[in-house]
Formats: C-alpha cells, structure tokens, sequence
C-alpha cells in the first residue's frame, strides 16, 4: 500500500511519460534527418572539386607568438632587365573527382609548387589567384609603403629592380641593425585589382639569403641573387605583417624579423621550413 | 479547451529562453558566412557533421519551442522533442570542434573573434539543452502534481 502510493507520487502519469516518450522519438527522427541531410550537402558541395585541401609548401619559419604555420614563400625569377618576378607555374588541367579544374602548378626543387600555397585568408578569392589568368607576374612596388627609401627612390607600380636594391648590404633604418637586409612592400599579379584583393608580397634582398642559397637545393631553386619573396599575410588571423617598420618590434626581438602587430607573431625571413596546411578551395568560376 | 489548460497557449521562461537560445545558434552558424573567401566551407566541413546541421536542429528546436504551444501540441512531447534536438545539438558540437583545426579558424579572417566562434557555439547548444530539460522537467512532473488535486490539467481535455 506505501509503496503503491509513494511510487505514484514520484513517477508522472503513464500518459504523460508515453507523450514525452513520443517527442523524444520524434526530436530524436528529425536529429537524424537534419545531422544525415547536412553530411549529404557537405560532401556534394564537397569544395576539394575547387582545389585545395592539404598540401605541402616552404615558408618563413614562425619564431615566436601565436602564428601556427609559416608564411608561404613565393619562388622568384629575374628576368634579362633585372626586373624581379614571382613565378606562376604552367597552368594544367587536372581531374578532381570528376571534373575538369585549371591548377597552376610545377615541380620546383624537391616540391610541387602551385597556387594553392596561398588559397587562405580570403587570398584564393582574388583574381590574381586565378591559375588560368594571364597576367603581370612582375614585383611591382605597392601604393603605401612604410619605408622611406621606396616612397623617395621609386614610383607605386614600377616593377623592381635588381638596381633598386644595390645598397642592400648597408641598407638599414631606425630599426633593427644595418646590413641585414633591405625590404619593399610589392605587390603581385594585381594590376587593376581593387586594394581589397592586391596580392601583398615582402620582398626582401639579403646576404644571409644568397648564402644560404649555396648550400640548400629549395632556397637555390626558389630565390635570385639575395631576394625572397614572401606571401605577406599572417597565418594567425590574416593581418598583414612587417620587416623593420614597427618600433614596437624590438620588445620582441623582433627587430631584425617579420613582426606581426595584431598579436605579435615574429617570422624569421632567413630561416624557410617545409610544411603542411589545409588550403581553401578557390571560388568556383560564376557564369560558366 | 479551457481557461488554465496547461496544453494551451503558454510559454514559461524554460520555453522562451530555449527558443532564444536556439535563435543565437543560428545566427552564429550563419555569420561566418559573410566573410570573404571560401575558408567558411573548410571550417564547417572538416568533420562532414558539423555547424550546418546544429543550425537546421537549432531551425526545428526554434519551431517546436514556438509552434507547439501555439498549434497546442501537449507540453509532455514538445518537450520530448526539444530535449532530444539540444541533446543532438549539443553532441555533433561536442563532435565537430574537438575535430576541426585551430589553424583553419586563423586563416578565415582578420576577425579574431572568431577564435571564440566554436565554443559560443557550444554554450548556446548547452542552454538550449538545459532550458528544454526543465521545460520537459516540469510538463512530465505537471500531472502528478494536479493529478492529486483531481483536476485533469495534462488530460484529454482538447476539443
Ligand atoms: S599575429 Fe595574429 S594576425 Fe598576425
């Protein structure tokens, strides 16, 4: 008798506890319809069709803060007037699950180089990122720069020069010691872009580069006479670092290093390491 | 149908705070969509189940909580249903951000904010689940309590 009444009292209604049952089952149906629906959109909307995915390139090594991957190098050439240029390999077709995608890419050293090193951070959705757009592959000097000697000795949009560059052994500013290298802010296939989506590059001409470049196969095959070029877009929330141009650098002995100002990322642009990330697809082409 | 009948037009706080809280999962599955680039994709589909279905579970939680006072389905399994939508809410969450990399949320965009993007994300899906807990809490227990009283609160009273 006790026992009858109390297991009333702690229990609901049969009817009660069967209706809730009832919407469990019922929220339990749709959890599985929605969570099966959005796994199907995600593998037909899968965007590896596009390119991307995970792919191995060579950057400048992160030394200190919260950056968790180098910024990508781009592999430079000079051409018979001295003008510096990025490389863009051939564009090939290739089939990715089916379909037919453009991917401009090369063996390069003891690498495949393409486009794809720089497919993050927005980068892949700007037109000079297009593997089959034939344009400007020349270094040319960006409209704000923060060094003194490009605002003087050289005009936004003139391609650089190897004779731009001469003084690179003695070159310095208030920041940092002299001598280490001699930087610009460039920009890369980004004729006619609007500034949202110019490709910004740090080129930077050093000793300790074409010394470096004797005995390492990558760094011969991808620098020229002392330059580097490099993506400059920080791996850790996309700002756009600098070398020798904040004061602020040298309280992370970043003085003579690319410092990130957002959350002080340093990149040393003499040390380049092989690594691994996931790179986004490219957008695919609208109207076609 | 009655004045008072517990199946009628009510949304206690439980209801309401639940809805709201599913409303704040879909807006924070959809805002990374406004940034530029393609990266959005890459954080969503690494794992395949991730923050798309949270937000169409969010989608059917908000209609439930909403809908079902409102069209007088009984309490009992509107809430059934939410707790067993915030459970899964909160699991493929759970799911997807001990799976995706910490690296692909610092390339989306200069909006570092969004470093914080996945684990409001859980919060939400977790207060969705707690407020259908006790919304379904107490319409189960409502019965027993007005059972004693005589009065068929949770009954077959709809006409
Ligand atoms: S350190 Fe965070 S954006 Fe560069």
């Amino acid at each position: 008798m006790w026992e009858s009444v109390s297991t009333e009292d702690k229990y609901p209604e049969p009817t009660s506890r069967r209706r809730f049952v009832k919407g469990v089952v019922g929220g339990a149906a749709l959890s599985a319809f929605a969570a099966a629906g959005a796994a199907g959109i995600n593998l037909t909307t899968s965007p590896t069709g596009e390119g991307g995915g995970l792919i191995e390139y060579y950057g400048v090594n992160v030394v200190g803060g919260p950056a968790p991957r180098p910024m990508p190098q781009i592999p430079i050439e000079i051409d018979d007037e001295g003008n510096v240029l990025g490389v863009w390999p051939p564009v090939r077709e290739v089939t990715r699950q089916g379909e037919t995608v453009a991917v401009a890419q090369m063996r390069l050293g003891d690498i495949t180089y393409s486009s794809e090193w720089f497919q993050y951070c927005g980068v892949e959705t700007f037109p000079g990122l297009e593997p089959t757009a034939d344009r400007d592959n020349h270094f040319r000097y960006a409209e704000s720069s923060q060094y003194d000697w490009q605002n003087q000795e050289v005009s936004p949009g003139d391609p650089v020069n190897v004779d731009d560059f001469a003084d690179y052994r003695t070159w310095g500013n208030e920041i940092g010691q002299p001598g280490v290298g001699k930087p610009a802010s460039v920009t890369w296939r980004s004729e006619g872009a609007d500034a949202a989506s110019t490709i910004p590059v740090l080129l930077i001409r050093s000793d300790r580069i074409g010394q470096a470049a004797r005995d390492d196969a990558w760094l011969r095959a991808s620098t020229r006479e002392g330059f580097v070029a490099i993506l400059n877009k920080c791996t850790h929330f996309c700002c756009v670092p600098g070398y020798k141009i904040d004061p602020a650098s040298a309280r992370f002995d970043a003085e003579n290093e690319i410092y990130c100002p957002c959350h002080q990322s340093v990149y040393n642009p003499f040390t380049i390491i092989r690594q691994s990330f996931v790179a986004f697809p490219r957008p695919e082409e609208d109207g076609e | 149908m009655s004045r008072g009948d517990p199946a009628g037009r009510r949304w206690p706080g439980s209801l309401i705070g639940g809805v709201v809280a599913a409303l704040a999962v879909i807006a924070l599955v959809a805002a990374p969509f406004s940034l530029p680039g393609t990266g959005v994709w890459v954080y969503y589909a690494r794992p395949a189940v991730g923050p798309v279905a949270v937000g169409v579970l969010a989608a059917f939680f908000a209609l439930v909580g909403a809908l079902g006072p409102l069209f007088r389905i009984w309490p009992a399994i509107v809430g059934g249903a939410l707790l067993a939508l915030s459970l899964a809410m909160v699991g493929i969450t759970v799911f997807w951000l001990t799976r995706v990399s910490e690296a692909i949320v610092f390339s989306l965009s200069t909006v570092d904010a969004l470093r914080y993007h996945r684990w409001a994300l859980l919060g939400f899906a977790l207060a969705a689940l707690v407020c259908a807990a006790w919304y379904a809490g107490a319409s189960v227990a409502r019965r027993s309590t007005a059972g004693r009283t005589g009065q068929a609160a949770d009954g077959d009273s709809r006409s």
